[in-house]
């Protein structure tokens, strides 16, 4: 009946889900306020370099990244929509841009993959068990040859089968600079960025064709962490969509099927990687959307209901007019109604005298921090 | 239990969270605004990379089989998937598509580059173009997994003995994995400038067969089956034959499945859209004028429920007036109606929820108005 768990547990998830998840834009960390246009010249491979992994390791480059990795930063960009992207600074149609307002980007990177399929022999040892134990003597007998069996196992004894495995693992460092078209000059300091990925599907767990100190080294900061409770979180969100929108469903392609069992390839681990830098990237130079889940807080039902369906502003409207003072729920999904607005100065306001009311709320600073920039 | 028993369950989950629903047709703003271009060729499509093997397992040992392509196959692979990008964006009425074979014949991004820098082209109508680069890797392993597992024996007559034993049982599997990667970036001619650039990567991986899952990976698939599969608007947007899940898609078609997903996306971003969306009718009150609101008979049920409403205001009964409201376009009306039965009802989701569409659809209206009014309809 771990069937009926299964679905129960799903049911009690979509209700962990955040109560709302809305899209903030973000201006980059780095000031470029006189750019407006920006030429993305090709990524630079380097083949034979030395990329950088916790612990004082490192490996050597192997595979080229340039394009992909140029076609994702091109893509924050464009989605940021704070420059005018150029396909090149000179032999443009049309009216040419000053070159003071143009900056050039460029990249070097280093990128490393590896792969090996094989197979891990283990040894087994092999049980017949009596099932229906009915005395406590029968019962520790059984318990008895298990452990027996299993340290025979360990300790090299037994019939010896190989388990297949697949393992792969990738590493990239990437270093970005900006420099003006008008004289070449750096606008800002390189942006480096370290990342890697390691994954062994199936065989003896903890064996590793990488050497240990490697795989290790592999281990920290490893991109590949999985969160089954983020993954079934979405769920819920995904099952509404396909229902409510099923056009945006498929755009995003929630439709495909995804067997974890089937080892991801290397061409997983290339988009994984590109990805992740060339949002890091986008982060810093150029303004970007950043989701955030919030929660509200109890206090007036109708006005949740409200903010949960998207009504921001009837929930504002509700809300101002309720009796001054607010209680602190009230007043905390006040803000969080603006902040959803994206009126950040009302949110800041709001926070802020909720913070005035209980200066120890750990609610409202979190949610100050949150707006301040 | 069988998949079978699994399927129910899910679909009884389902069920619990679906009620009767009418469905809308709304019109979506793009995301990246491509001001007055209107006029777009298809330029051309470039496999960067391109990897296909079958591979076997067994024992541990592994053998890899490369799939070759020839240099027609792999032009008619980077075809397949510009003509999804080409229909996708016939689609939309608010591109004009320039059928000029000019720029799709130059093999490359760089050429293209080069080609428009230099004005070095014939056809003057086109304002923008279209181009592509794809990153194929797909996979078909057939293999067997090795698991001990425990078998029940139980001796037969007057004897009390059931025994297990362990044994080694190989699971075998065949399973499928794909990667497209799909980059796709709109050039505008004069200015030049690079208007819209994207990149999406799309993932496949199906497994049939294979040794008994543990509870985790069960959990898992649940969550998996019930996503699965777009419904009506795949089949209606993908022409999808219907399958079986135990058979796996040969490479061709999910080759086409995988890029249709990453071109419908890249349209929504470039191109006002229309999209479906599938509303709750509220199941309590007027039972006529909910299935009049069902049936798409918005005019009727907006007579029936003003009367019913008039004599008894009744909050399911407001919400579906409102959405007969919303449906044919009466935002206005539709905003005051579900507000009133909010007034009834504080705590209902779906009033809320009908508010907060609203809300949203009169917060994008600028944005789709220039974005309309720029482009004009053909």
């Amino acid at each position: 009946m771990k069937y009926l768990w299964v679905i129960l547990g799903l049911a009690l998830l979509s209700g962990c889900a955040p109560d709302l998840t809305i899209y903030a834009t973000k201006p980059g960390k780095l000031q470029l306020d006189q750019i407006e246009y920006l030429v993305v010249e090709p990524f630079e491979d380097q083949t034979g370099v030395v990329i950088d992994l916790p612990q004082g390791l490192n490996v050597k480059s192997n595979a080229a990244l340039g394009p992909l990795l140029r076609a994702q930063v091109l893509k924050g960009l464009s989605s940021g929509g704070q420059y005018r992207l150029l396909p090149d600074h000179k032999g443009l149609q049309g009216v040419q841009p000053a070159l003071g307002k143009v900056a050039i980007l460029r990249a070097k990177l280093a990128y490393f993959e590896m792969e090996r399929q094989g197979g891990d022999q283990q040894f087994h040892v092999f049980l017949a068990k009596k099932t229906n134990t009915q005395s406590v003597g029968e019962l520790l007998a059984v318990t008895a040859g298990s452990a027996i069996a299993s340290s025979a196992e360990r300790s090299g004894k037994g019939f010896k089968v190989a388990h297949p495995y697949v393992e792969r693992a990738a590493a990239l460092q990437v270093t970005f600079l900006l420099v003006s078209a008008l004289d070449g000059e750096p606008l800002a300091a390189p942006i480096t960025k370290n990342l890697h990925f390691h994954k062994k599907w199936g065989g003896t767990e903890g064996s590793s064709m990488l050497d240990p100190d490697l795989e290790a080294a592999f281990g920290v900061d490893n991109l590949n962490v999985e969160d089954l409770w983020a993954e079934l979180g979405q769920v819920d969100d995904r099952l509404r969509m396909k229902t409510q929108n099923p056009d945006e469903y498929i755009a995003k392609g929630y439709h495909l099927k995804e067997d974890v069992k089937v080892p991801l390839l290397l061409s997983d681990l290339r988009a994984r990687l590109s990805r992740e830098a060339a949002q890091a990237l986008t982060q810093q130079i150029s303004q970007h959307q950043v989701p955030f889940a919030l929660d509200l807080s109890g206090g007036d039902g109708v006005a949740i209901n409200l903010i949960k369906g998207g009504a921001f502003n009837e929930a504002i409207n509700r809300l101002e007019a309720l009796p001054a003072p607010l209680d602190a729920g009230d007043q905390y999904n006040l803000g969080v109604a603006y902040e959803a607005m994206g009126e950040y100065a009302q949110a800041r306001r709001k926070y802020g005298a909720g913070l005035d009311a209980d200066p120890g709320s750990s609610l409202f600073k979190q949610a100050l921090q949150r707006v301040q920039n | 239990m069988s998949r079978f028993t699994w399927g129910l369950l899910a679909l009884g989950f389902l069920a619990a969270s679906c009620a009767p629903q009418v469905q809308l047709k709304t019109l979506r703003p793009a995301e990246v605004d491509t001001g007055g271009i209107r006029r777009v060729a298809v330029g051309p499509f470039e496999i960067m990379g391109l990897n296909e093997r079958l591979q076997s397992e067994r024992n541990g040992q592994w053998t890899t089989q490369p799939v070759q392509l020839s240099a027609a196959q792999k032009q008619a692979l980077s075809d397949q998937i510009r003509a999804q990008v080409v229909a996708r964006l016939a689609a939309t009425p608010y591109y004009e598509l320039i059928y000029t074979d000019e720029f799709a014949a130059l093999d490359s991004d760089e050429k293209l580059q080069a080609v428009i820098a230099a004005a070095g082209y014939r056809d003057r109508q086109t304002q923008a173009v279209i181009s592509g680069r794809v990153w194929i890797e797909l996979v078909k392993t057939d293999g067997a997994m090795p698991k001990k597992t425990e078998m029940d024996f139980v001796a037969g007559g007057r004897s009390d003995l059931s025994l297990s034993v362990e044994k080694m049982v190989w699971w075998p599997y065949k399973a499928l994995r794909g990667n497209l990667t799909l980059e796709l970036k709109m050039t505008q001619l004069v200015p030049t400038e690079v208007v819209a650039a994207s990149i999406d990567t799309r993932r496949y991986a199906h497994r049939i067969g294979g040794e008994p899952l543990d509870f985790l990976d069960q959990i898992r698939n649940v969550a998996q089956d019930m996503g699965e599969g777009g419904g009506e608007a795949e089949e209606s947007q993908f022409n999808v034959i219907e399958g079986s899940d135990q058979v796996l898609p040969s490479f061709e078609q999910l080759t086409g499945i995988l890029a249709a997903s990453v071109a419908t996306d890249f349209i929504r971003k470039i191109s006002v859209t229309e999209s479906r969306q599938a509303l709750s009718v509220a199941t309590g009150g007027d039972q006529r004028g909910k299935l009049l609101v069902e049936a798409g008979a918005y005019g009727m049920a907006i007579d029936r429920l003003q009367q019913v409403t008039a004599q008894a205001p009744q909050g399911d009964d407001l919400y579906n007036l409102g959405l007969a409201y919303e449906a044919s376009g009466e935002y206005g009306l539709a905003r005051l109606t579900y507000r009133e039965a909010l007034k009834l009802q504080g705590e209902n989701p779906l009033y809320a929820q009908g508010l907060g569409r609203i809300e949203r659809m009169l917060r994008q209206k600028p944005r789709l108005r220039s974005q309309l009014s720029d482009k004009g309809t053909k």
